[in-house]
């Protein structure tokens, strides 16, 4: 039998815990970050290529339903599509998989004290990490529309940024709800695609200003995204747009975290 | 002293839905009619304690008597409904051996992943890694996905990673179960050094002999209140006595010579007939046989070739022995009564014998013959059985029994 010399806590070795506080939690997250990744492409072939090839073929699709059977008005409508999916699909997935991240991490949560932050925001950086990735084919659409390369475009990282804690917002007061109640699971589904269809993600903004005004200005995703086309075609946008994009971000942000943190005590008993 | 957990009147109130899941529209529904119905119930119920550094505490109870909610609360897994605990110290909590280790990833990868998950700095995995894989036993297997792993070779990782630290406080959740015999004889012998290391350990078990072994001191839960708090022996020997009702048969230990003696048998061997006429005796199985899982079956066989009628298990090491009474001969004579225990009649201690040896006494067999058969494992020891003398009791020597084993 192998000896039994686990112990030997020789100086050199440094010492084995964390200290307690969020800020030496990067670590935990950071292998979290991880297994989302590699369990998310286990075995399939094309592995982290899949985070480029999705919006591509998602873009791919819509553009022929859109240019080839309704003739699109929009000016350089490629990017406007992909700019709109992606912020799109960055939304949706932050928030879906943000909700889920305390249900399916239910067996861990009743057995280890782990900080429960960091589970939703796990699942943000993932989802933000696959948006960059995203940026991808959409700079390249950018390329080959020949639209000029200005500083401007910098500014993404703002709604980029925005729409993070935008969603982060939402995922943390989902995930919390989630827990008490699968049906928001399920509701969230329905409203996501809710949301596609308020948004002018594939459609003219025009479609929405004649008549439905409120339906664009109480709608944060229109905010950040248009906020995003705008830098991309080489505008600065108004004061009141960068207000718009902080203040959704900021009340949406703060409020998911007061109801995550009334209810992150009872997350251990209701899961 | 130096308190490490202070418990004050803790308690911890389950509000159980009384239909099992929840679902909005219901709760919506039923919120407006004023009626949210849960039952409330005391999981934890104004349990008040004091660890002191470098005790062994173990925590013994029925199911469901709190312990496993105990633990959560001290791990701050969960937060008490009144009162209030206090933990000082570093918590490495063996909850679940397992529960961190993701499927798709490779036993390396996840050593990183739970070790994160458990608290440790990354420097430390690092520096720790190889003496994780060479405790492990995995070898080659490590970089293999854990999804490819044997259930045993997953408790073994999840245990080595678990364990690669020495915490102030070591909270154990019936860890001890842990892949095969030999591994299990490596995680005591780890948990002793860990506990030898000055560590606080909490600990939560079904095996008495475990606690006793392990731990100085012992707490008796029952339906969420402290029953007993006091040595680990004691507390053992009282919870055990509540348990399992039956008389006190620890002092026929001081038991003469064996009459027969024999080796162990291996799995599936049929080891002992006991006659019709040979009533009042005792099998005892010996000590160093292997640790858990070794089942011994007794039939009552008047028609060859019928199902076992009774069937007890010995598991735990050297520590306990099995006294059947009168009354469960009764269920011997029941044809087709296949009995299992788990907890064995009685416990008894190392300080009173060198070697306390599981017992089987046969009392008053009229019924036909009686025969054990190694059911699971391979004991390593000798089988020998006493004749007891007639007067129901000691044979007068002071004298453990002797193997050869």
């Amino acid at each position: 039998m192998p000896p039994v010399n686990q112990t030997a806590t020789s100086p050199d070795v440094p010492n084995p815990y964390r200290k307690p506080g969020f800020r030496h939690d990067g670590f935990l997250v950071a292998e979290l970050v991880k297994r989302d990744f590699k369990a998310r492409y286990d075995r399939s072939v094309l592995g982290m290529f899949w985070c480029v090839l999705q919006p591509t073929l998602m873009m791919g699709l819509l553009y022929a339903v859109f240019s080839l059977f309704f003739k699109s008005a929009i000016p350089n409508f490629p990017l406007y599509l992909i700019s709109g999916i992606v912020f799109y699909q960055f939304f949706v997935e932050t928030t879906t998989t943000a909700m889920q991240s305390i249900q399916e991490n239910a067996s861990l949560i009743a057995k280890v004290k782990v900080p429960l932050w960091t589970y939703p925001i796990t699942r943000a950086i993932s989802s933000l990490i696959n948006f960059l990735f995203a940026l991808i084919p959409l700079f390249c659409v950018v390329l080959l529309t020949r639209v000029p390369l200005r500083p401007t475009m910098l500014l993404l990282a703002y709604s980029t940024v925005c729409m993070l804690f935008f969603s982060l917002g939402i995922g943390l007061f989902l995930s919390s709800l989630a827990v008490f109640f699968h049906d928001v699971t399920f509701l969230w589904g329905f409203a996501c695609m809710l949301c596609m269809y308020a948004t002018p993600v594939f459609y003219p903004e025009e479609v929405l200003m004649t008549g439905h005004h409120w339906m664009v200005y109480f709608n944060p995703l229109y905010h950040m995204i248009h906020f995003s086309r705008l830098v991309l075609n080489g505008e600065i946008p108004l004061l009141t747009e960068f207000a718009a994009c902080a203040l959704f971000a900021a009340v949406s942000f703060v409020l998911g975290l007061i109801v995550f943190r009334a209810l992150k005590n009872k997350f251990a008993l209701a899961l | 002293m130096d308190t490490l957990i202070e418990a004050r009147s803790l308690s911890l109130r389950f509000s159980a839905p009384t239909e099992k899941k929840g679902s909005l529209k219901k709760w919506v529904l039923d919120a407006v009619r004023g009626r949210v119905r849960s039952r409330h119930f005391l999981a934890v119920d104004d349990v008040s304690f004091r660890i002191e550094r470098g005790e062994a505490v173990g925590l013994v109870g029925r199911n469901g008597a709190g312990k496993s909610t105990l633990l959560k609360l001290v791990t701050g897994i969960v937060v008490p409904t009144s009162g209030s605990i206090a933990v000082r110290g570093q918590v490495a909590p063996l909850l679940a051996l397992g529960n961190g280790l993701d499927p798709t990833l490779s036993g390396r990868e996840n050593i990183y992943l739970n070790g994160a998950i458990l608290g440790y700095e990354k420097a430390f995995l690092k520096a720790r890694e190889a003496d994780i894989v060479d405790f492990s036993e995995l070898g080659d297997f490590i970089d293999a996905p854990v999804r490819t792993y044997s259930s045993g070779m997953t408790m073994r990782l999840a245990f080595s990673i678990a364990s690669a630290a020495t915490p102030e406080i070591l909270i154990l959740d019936e860890v001890l179960a842990v892949g095969d015999a030999p591994f299990q004889a490596k995680c005591r012998a780890r948990i002793r050094e860990i506990i030898s290391d000055g560590a606080t350990v909490f600990f939560v078990s079904h095996s008495l002999p475990d606690i006793v072994q392990l731990c100085t001191r012992a707490i008796w839960l029952a339906k969420g209140r402290v029953v007993m708090d006091g040595p680990a022996a004691e507390v053992a020997d009282a919870y055990h006595h509540d348990a399992v009702p039956g008389p006190d048969d620890r002092e026929s230990l001081n038991l003469p010579l064996p009459v027969h003696r024999f080796r162990a048998p291996a799995h599936g061997d049929e080891c002992l007939t006991i006659d019709e006429g040979e009533r009042n005796s005792i099998l005892a199985i010996m000590k160093e046989w292997e640790p858990a899982g070794i089942a011994y079956r007794a039939f009552a066989r008047p028609v060859p070739g019928t199902a076992p009628l009774h069937r007890f298990y010995a598991h735990g090491r050297r520590s306990h022995f099995y006294t059947l009474d009168p009354h469960e001969l009764d269920a011997f004579r029941t044809p087709g009564f296949d009995w299992d225990y788990e907890g064995i009649s009685h416990y008894v201690y190392p300080k009173k014998i060198e070697h306390a040896v599981p017992v089987f006494r046969i009392r008053d067999t009229k019924t036909g013959k009686f025969s054990f058969k190694a059911d699971v494992g391979r004991p390593a020891g000798e089988i020998a059985w006493w004749a007891l003398p007639a007067a129901a009791g000691d044979g007068g020597e002071e004298r453990p029994p002797r193997t050869e084993a």
